[in-house]
This record gives C-alpha cells, structure tokens and sequence, in this order.
C-alpha cells in the first residue's frame, strides 16, 4: 500500500484508500475531492461581498434576471459551516412578488465534517412536512458559482438555546431551566420519532444508499468514518483502534434500516421562545440510512445532555432522564429499543466522536482549511473526556461479553 | 535570557483581553468569540509549557510499558512484522529517556511512533488475531488508555470541558 502524507496525499495513496474502505458513492465523492485538494490552499477568507456575489451568480443560474439580495449579514453558530442571512427580493414560480428571508450556508475548505451539500438539499427537501426545517431553495453542490459548496434555504426563526441557559461551544452541555425541559422535550423527542417511522421514497435521497437489513448500512458507516480516521488523524490512538476492531466484530443485524438525522442533539434545533416550539431540526449534514439507535446513542451522549440538579441524572439532549426519554421514543415511533443494540451505538457514537473531535478537528486547524480553526483547536480539547466516556462503555462491554 | 514566554503570554493575554476585546463591540459575534478562544487558549498555554517536558516523558514511559505487555501477549508469529517495529521503537524510546540531552522533538517522535505501532498491532489482533489474544489484549488497552486519559484531562482542565472538574487531580501530581 502507498504511504499516506496525509497533508500531500498522492493520487495511488488516495486511490488506496478508496479501494480499503468502500463507502456510499456520495461520500467516496466528497472524500476523494477533499484528499484531492488537500495539498492545495487553506480556507481563502470570504468578505459579505463575496458570498452575496456567488449567491447572486448561483440564483441567476436558476431564475435569471429580476431579483434583488439585501440585508446580507454573518450568522454565527455552529462549529462546521459559514452562514450569511440575506433578503431575497424576488418572484417565486406562483407569480408574486415577495422578499424571502434566506440562509447561505457554505462549506469551508475543509470542515469538521466533511459533508455533502447534494445530500444535505435532498434531505432537507425530504423531511419538509414530516418535521419542521427550513425550506431548501437552491444547491451550489460542486462549487460552480460560490467559492465553495454552498445551499441556500429560508430563515427561520428561533434559538439553539434560551437566554437564560448556559453552554460550551457547539452547543454542548446546555443547561436547561425546568419550563424549558417540560415544553421543549417531549417535541424533541416526537421529531425524531417522526424522521425514524417515516417511510420515504429512495427516489426523493438519489445521492444516499439504501442497505438491505442485516449489517451493510453499519458497514458503510464504519468504513465511512474509518477512512476519516486514517486520513485526518495525526498520533494514532491505541484505545481508538481497540474501538473500531471491536465494533467491526460486533455489529447487530438491523432489521429496518430508516433515515437518521446523524447529529440529532442540543444546538442542531431552533425553537422560538415566546411560544416554546421547536421551528426547525437544523444540521442534516451526516444523515444517513441505517440503524435507528444511532440517533438515539448520539442524543443520549452526556456531552450533548446536562445532569440534573442532583448531578447524577443524565438528561437527554437536557430535557428528559434516559428511561423517560426511550418510553416516549417507543410509544411514539412504535419503534422498540434494544439495550444491547444500543449500548453497541453508544460505542460507536463514542467513537465517531473521538475521529471528528481528535482527528479531523486537529487536521483541519492544523492545515488552515476553516474559518475558525482556533475553534477547531478548542474543540481537539474535548477529545480525552469524549474518550473516557468511550473506553467506560467499551470496559462495560467486555465485561458483559468476556471479550 | 530575559525575554521567556511566561512575559511574551502574559502580557499578550492582558492586551487582548482589556484593549482589542472592549474595542470589537458587539456587532461583530464572530470575531468576538474566535478573540475569547485566542484568549483561553495562551491561558492554557501558559499553564501547560512548564509542565510540557514533564508530560511527554510521563507518555512516553508508559507508552514503553504498555508496549513491552502488548508484545508479551501477542502470538509472535502471527505478527512479526509490527512486532519487530515496534521493537526497536521501543529500544530507541527507552534510549531518549535515559538520556540527560535528549530533544524534545525526539520524545515527540518517539511517542508517536509508538502510538502508530501499538495502534497497528491491535488493528491486527482484531482484523487476523485469535479470540485468546484479543481477549488477552483487551484489558492491557483499557488500562492505558484509563492512565493516559486521566492524565489528558487533568492537562486540558482549564478549558472548561469537565462536568465535574473537582474530580480530577492536578496534571503535576499525576506526572512522574
């Protein structure tokens, strides 16, 4: 096999790579074009002129003349892609004229999550009238008129989280006042009840892969997220690579694979506070088809909840204790939860987490590739406790199984 | 020398922190936040360099051993290869060690060699090894990573991760 640099990797060393792990075809295509323009520049800084030049060209391309961009401003939030809110003075297909509030969101050169923006537009256009997201309008997938793949959907009103709670960057280890818990958790749960009961139509997700039941979808993920390990990690990780052996020995037969949202958690959703409702699931960008307790190990992570007030009770997402939280989910997706599938999926959130926030946040930082790479060195920081929570639940394993 | 880097962090901290921060505003979220990470991390720095050399030793000791029980459970046979790599990574971790000149950027290097072979070597317990092995090799990587992570998270406490940083010993005393 070709040696990897993996800041210069050869076309053989790509190549190779491909052939080891063979993924979903939209993601070996988004993977094989970031190796590929690995070696070339870092993140190139965009001015507000720039993106509302490229949003122009991209909604041209589709409507023509007539249209105007206004207000254009940044939107902070989120670890991974720029947001640019802007005005949309236009007429829409029914004939008349309005102004539309929009959202640019733009990859940078390379991203905590290497994400595809075809797959991000298919399923936001999917999951419209199933739960709340925002209406996608137009799909910059290959970097054709933006400096890089970008979408664009309305805006939507709302916050990832209430004035008065606290948390670390990306939304992590929001502490929720009671009144919030109470409104805002029994929706939380009942939105991805919806996604997973959902049953859509493989031609409205062409760019995502259908498994059969049994292991295949997980195959995919693992080779997935294996291929990410081996091209963004730098010290390897003895305890990582334990992990991803176990986890390929181990895999439960999934009897009906159903669309995950992939990132389902505290921060990836709005809500407007003056009514308490949930206005948008945002951030579809690792959805995928597979096993339906992804989504619930990832949202039961305890980085992704808060401890009640007695420290000790794990809230999912910061809303509701792990049993509560399951007995809502089964009776509202007619879906059972199995302990031993699900303790598997914690594993393999546990791990995933561990090559997104060791691996890629520090390749990224370290090659410049973002436009925020001091936070992408912020978040390799969280990388041992993510670990810990890893190498606690892999000890429970093996002793349950004497493996 | 006069000029070190606790001055340099010191005072490059209390310039961005009582004249660029108030002079952004608030208009401008972005920056605002990336400016507070900035800030944060020269503290962490700051807290870190005296230590860093304490650290990478404290790695690469433990690395040597959990190296010497990974190569005393393996089948040898089965992978020769990676065995005798690692070997001699080993022979020459142990020699930085015992020596007084040693670089830091060869401790460094050493640790990470050591990482990747060890990395190796249970990627190909798992993908060729016999259940014995694994179930021999299994423990010896749990422990590792229990002493290595507790250190990590006692070295990276300034930043805020911890639920119950109270819990965690200071990075100095776990330090050989």
């Amino acid at each position: 096999m070709p040696a990897l640099d993996k800041d210069q990797p050869s076309p053989a060393a790509i190549a190779a790579l491909r052939a080891r792990f063979i993924c979903e075809a939209e993601i070996d295509r988004i993977l094989t074009r970031k190796m590929s323009l690995r070696a070339g520049a870092g993140y190139a800084t965009q001015s507000l002129a720039t993106l509302v030049d490229g949003t122009a060209a991209l909604i041209r391309a589709h409507l023509g003349a007539g249209f105007t961009i206004r207000d254009a401003r940044w939107l902070t939030g989120g670890a991974s892609k720029l947001q640019m809110a802007f005005t949309l003075d236009w007429t829409p297909a029914d004939g008349a004229r309005q102004q539309t509030a929009m959202v640019l969101r733009m990859q940078p050169a390379e991203s905590l999550v290497e994400s595809s923006r075809r797959r991000e537009f298919e399923v936001l256009a999917a999951v419209h009238g199933v739960v709340p997201v925002p209406t996608v309008y137009w799909n910059d997938a290959e970097a054709e008129y933006l400096s890089y793949p970008a979408l664009v959907y309305g805006f939507v009103p709302g916050v990832t989280k209430p004035r008065d709670a606290t948390s670390q960057a990306t939304g992590m280890g929001t502490r929720m006042a009671s009144h919030w818990r109470k409104s805002l958790g029994p929706q939380f749960v009942s939105c991805i009840a919806r996604v997973h009961k959902h049953s859509f139509d493989p031609a409205a997700l062409p760019s995502f892969e259908f498994p059969a039941p049994g292991t295949a979808s997980l195959t995919l993920a693992l080779n997935h997220w294996e291929r990410v390990w081996e091209e963004d990690a730098d010290q390897d990780i003895p305890l990582m690579r334990l992990a991803a052996g176990w986890l390929r020995r181990h895999m439960p037969a999934c009897a009906k694979p159903v669309l995950l949202h992939g990132d389902y958690r505290m921060g990836n959703f709005l809500f407007t506070e003056h009514d308490a409702r949930i206005t948008a699931i945002l951030d579809w960008e690792m959805a995928r088809i597979g096993d339906h307790h992804f989504d619930l190990a990832w949202a039961m992570h305890p980085a992704y909840g808060a401890y009640d007030d007695d420290r000790k009770t794990l809230l999912v997402g910061g809303f509701l204790p792990v049993p509560a939280f399951i007995d809502r989910y089964e009776h509202e997706s007619g879906l059972t939860v199995d302990p031993a599938t699900l303790h598997y999926y914690k594993i393999y959130c546990g791990w995933l987490q561990g090559v997104i926030a060791i691996a890629t946040a520090w390749r990224i930082a370290h090659n410049s590739k973002t436009h925020q790479d001091v936070q992408a060195a912020w978040i390799v920081g969280i990388g041992p406790r993510l670990l810990a929570e890893l190498r606690n639940l892999l000890a429970q394993a093996c002793a349950v199984a004497g493996s | 020398m006069q000029l070190r880097a606790d001055i340099q962090l010191q005072t490059a901290i209390r310039a961005l922190s009582e004249v660029v921060a108030p002079a952004l505003g608030s208009d401008n979220a972005l920056a605002t936040e990336q400016l507070q990470l900035v800030i944060g991390m020269l503290h962490l720095l700051a807290t870190q360099l005296p230590l860093q050399s304490r650290y990478d030793r404290d790695e690469l000791t433990r690395l040597l051993e959990f190296s010497a029980d990974l190569t005393a459970t393996v089948e040898p046979d089965g992978h020769a290869h990676i065995i005798t790599t690692l070997a001699a990574a080993s022979v020459a971790g142990v020699a930085l060690l015992t020596s007084v000149a040693a670089d830091a950027a060869d401790i460094q290097q050493a640790i990470r060699d050591l990482s990747t072979y060890t990395g190796a070597l249970i990627t190909a317990v798992y993908a060729d090894g016999n259940e014995t092995e694994r179930r021999c090799i299994t423990p010896l990587v749990l422990a590792h990573a229990d002493a290595q992570l507790l250190r990590e998270r006692a070295w990276l406490l300034p930043m805020g991760w911890e639920t119950q940083p109270e819990a965690l010993p200071l990075i100095a005393d776990l330090l050989k």
